[in-house]
């Protein structure tokens, strides 16, 4: 039985900001630092009427065909942006992408790790079934909290990413037993509120770091010593900013006895095309790695069908595992007729005072007993780049009951 | 490796890795931030001095140390 993705795609939102211009507007951000060690070029912005639910939806609808929805038995939306305690998202996601009654459901939560669990769960599941027809959607759905003049600021974004698991692993099939993972307890990086997102930057990066290392000497105790280059054409890492993957990919070649020049050759040739989007849409949260794998097949031209790639995914708290799989038959060909690369050039670019506007109006929506879709910067955004494009929007909140419609 | 060797090594990697260090004395007393390192700058020279001395270490115990002296002494111990 061979399990893995067979769909993938993301939602990445309609409005960006460019991070020159955010830098330019911002005495304390260094124009050298943001561009060559945190490596953002864009970031997606989310106005008050996109949320966790939007975004999951937008993602999931646009790789949904009728017949998956009859074989779509596990839907899970991993998020750290939910927008209601006890109500799961994946509940709105069900009703809204039209998938049947007999349906488990859920919600979980493992900041930036979440989703790679919940894929590993729901492979789980399908290696238990006695149909083979089944299938498990699988979604990461997060944006970024208001960072207004903080350090971190470049690094914000957000975005949906929609996995269908099968028996068809289209785009990557992998060994559920071919994965080593490891865990200490650490605040690190948390959402203590559901307006406040804390960064203790030092730290996190130390505990990317020691993840790394306990979650692949665990991979190599489970199926035997590997040689880290040979072994897999590309390397995908979670990327909390585009720049550390190079870290990461250093810290794993130090074995080597590579040159520094050398190290960062090898990061060129089996790295850096997994992080063209992410350099475009900033943070994607728990959805990183797979809006990594997706940034490979668009952009790789040295990679093809039943190529090995390794993939670390780290959740701040934390977690970190890393594992292995193949590429899938029609990966490349079906990544690439999404045609991506437009759908992020199209996204309508904001002025920094329009986008430091947006963040406001947004962070006074979160927890909102009554909301109205009403004001004329949202209007304006709306009419520039919703209007008639058939994207979920939040159109109203009423006593707390969210409601939603097509754009 | 003596404590002021590998206390060389670590001046040695800062001025590899935060810019216009070159002719700067390095006081150990003070924090690499101190000097300009960035965060990812701090985990860079950490990372490499760690390679050089073939030793690996909880990192994130080092987001406990003050200064580049307590950087050495836990270098220094975890060598030996």
């Amino acid at each position: 039985m061979t399990i893995g993705i067979e769909k993938l795609t993301v939602y990445a939102g309609r409005l960006r900001l460019d991070i020159p211009d955010l830098v330019a507007a911002r005495d304390a951000l260094d124009a050298a630092y943001v561009q060559t060690q945190l490596m953002c070029e864009q970031r997606s912005v989310y106005p008050p009427f996109e949320d966790a639910v939007t975004l999951a939806v937008n993602a999931a609808k646009a790789i949904l065909t009728p017949e998956d929805l009859e074989s779509i038995a596990l839907l899970i939306v991993g998020t750290e942006s939910a927008v209601d305690c006890g109500k799961p998202v994946s509940t709105w996601v069900h009703r809204l992408c039209g998938l049947k009654a007999n349906c488990r459901n859920f919600e979980v939560k493992h900041a930036c790790y979440g989703t790679t669990g919940a894929l590993k769960m729901a492979s789980a599941w399908l290696a238990t079934q006695n149909d083979p027809t089944k299938k498990a959607l699988i979604i990461n759905s997060d944006l970024s909290r208001k960072f207004l003049n903080t350090p971190y600021e470049p690094t914000g974004g957000g975005c949906a990413v929609a996995m269908l698991v099968s028996q068809t692993p289209e785009i990557l099939e992998f060994d559920l037993n071919r994965v080593g993972y490891w865990t200490s307890e650490i605040s690190d990086t948390f959402r203590p509120t559901s307006k406040t997102e804390i960064f203790n930057g030092q730290i996190s990066l130390y505990s990317y770091l020691d993840a790394l290392d306990g979650a692949y000497q665990h991979y190599e105790k489970t199926i035997g010593s590997v040689d880290y280059d040979a072994a897999f054409k590309k390397h995908i890492y979670h990327a909390p900013f585009p720049g550390m993957p190079l870290q990461a990919h250093r810290n794993q070649l130090s074995g080597l006895g590579l040159s520094k020049k050398a190290a960062i050759a090898n990061f060129e040739q089996k790295v850096s095309d997994s992080l063209v989007f992410a350099k475009r849409i900033g943070m994607a949260y728990g959805g990183s790695t797979f809006l990594n794998l997706l940034s490979l097949l668009n952009t790789a031209e040295d990679l093809q069908a039943g190529d090995e790639i390794s993939i670390f995914a780290y959740g701040s708290g934390c977690q970190g595992e890393f594992y292995s799989g193949t590429i899938g038959e029609n990966a490349i060909a079906q990544v690439r007729s999404l045609n991506l690369e437009n759908t992020l050039a199209a996204r309508h670019l904001l002025t920094v005072e329009d986008y430091e506007n947006l963040e406001l109006l947004r962070e006074q929506s979160i927890d909102a007993q009554t909301w109205q879709r009403e004001h004329p910067l949202i209007d304006k955004v709306y009419a520039a780049a919703y209007d008639g494009q058939e994207l979920l929007v939040l159109e109203s909140v009423q006593d707390y009951q969210r409601s939603y419609q097509w754009s | 490796m003596t404590r002021d060797e590998i206390l060389d090594l670590v001046i040695n990697n800062m001025k590899l890795n935060v810019d216009d260090l070159e002719d700067t004395e390095i006081d150990p007393t003070k924090a690499m931030a101190d000097y300009g390192a960035s965060s990812l700058d701090i985990v860079e020279i950490v990372n490499t001095t760690l390679r050089k001395l073939k030793v690996k270490l909880p990192r994130t115990e080092l987001a406990q140390l003050k200064n580049i002296n307590d950087l050495v002494d836990l270098l220094v111990n975890t060598a030996s």
